[in-house]
């Protein structure tokens, strides 16, 4: 097996760590070996079309058998990733509109908000979305109570 | 012909090839409806379809998926998947820009040292 070796050696060295790929590997890699392996509760869904090259489909199989996973849900957590990475790559003025935009379409949807009835929202709030971390809280908390009084 | 002539038709190639039943197939997948419904608005306002646009991203990250893999399933994968056959994938044909692997000459051809399953 010197090949595989040598193979793999330039495999390493050419790897990036850094991909979605790679770190939706290693996030499947230690769901597969961790106890009682569930993630949060199934939520609620809707399904798209993915036109897929079969040569892909044939690895994104190997892949759900080595990690015991569907392969539909490895795929799903890619394009997640990539549905957010996307709107992230658009400019500030897309972003804010198209946040509203979808939010209001869940809204009208009945689908569950994931904060204070907003979703993309917060993450073109930056400001607001740190005011309500609880790290950040630590003089608010002071002036809170100063109001109770 | 210059550059960029060459390669917008080595893009409508790719496309012409991602519309053919032979080597493409439609999937449905299950997400949750809020990056379906973002996904929907981007697709609409950059007049992309949606069901194409992540044809060229899942190759790529099968391909980052197959560098990451833990060495045994990466000596596996290449049991079961270095074939002739193969060499319109992107995955091999990446792997063999690189200078990872060779490329498979004939059907039956085998990486020296690799014992089929």
């Amino acid at each position: 097996m010197e090949d595989f070796e040598k193979i793999n050696q330039k495999r390493k060295a050419l790897a990036n760590g850094e991909s979605l790929g790679n770190q939706a590997l290693d996030y499947f890699y230690s769901k597969r070996d961790r106890v009682g392996k569930s993630d949060q509760g199934k939520n609620k869904s809707l399904s798209i079309n993915v036109r897929v090259s079969k040569h892909d489909l044939e690895v994104f199989d190997f892949l759900a058998e080595i990690l015991k996973e569907p392969r539909a849900s490895i795929i799903a957590k890619l394009l997640s990733h990539d549905v957010k990475a996307m709107f992230n790559a658009l400019d500030m003025a897309e972003r804010t509109y198209l946040a509203e935009l979808v939010d209001a379409e869940l809204t009208k949807q009945n689908f569950k908000h994931e904060f204070r009835d907003g979703t993309w929202f917060w993450d073109v709030a930056e400001i607001n979305q740190d005011a309500y971390n609880p790290v950040n809280h630590k003089t608010w908390d002071i002036i809170r109570e100063n109001f109770k009084k | 012909m210059s550059s960029y002539a060459a390669d917008f038709i080595k893009q409508k190639y790719e496309e012409l090839d991602q519309s053919s039943d032979e080597n493409y197939t439609t999937i449905t997948i299950r997400l949750a409806p809020k990056d379906v419904l973002m996904l929907k608005v981007i697709a609409k306002g950059l007049s992309f379809p949606v069901s194409t646009a992540f044809t060229k991203i899942l190759s790529m990250h099968a391909y980052d998926m197959v560098m990451g893999l833990h060495d045994d399933d990466f000596r596996d994968f290449l049991k079961k998947h270095y074939r002739y056959d193969e060499l319109d994938s992107y995955w091999l044909k990446e792997m063999v820009s690189n200078e990872m692997l060779d490329r498979p000459k004939f059907p039956g051809f085998d990486l020296p040292g690799m014992d089929k399953p």
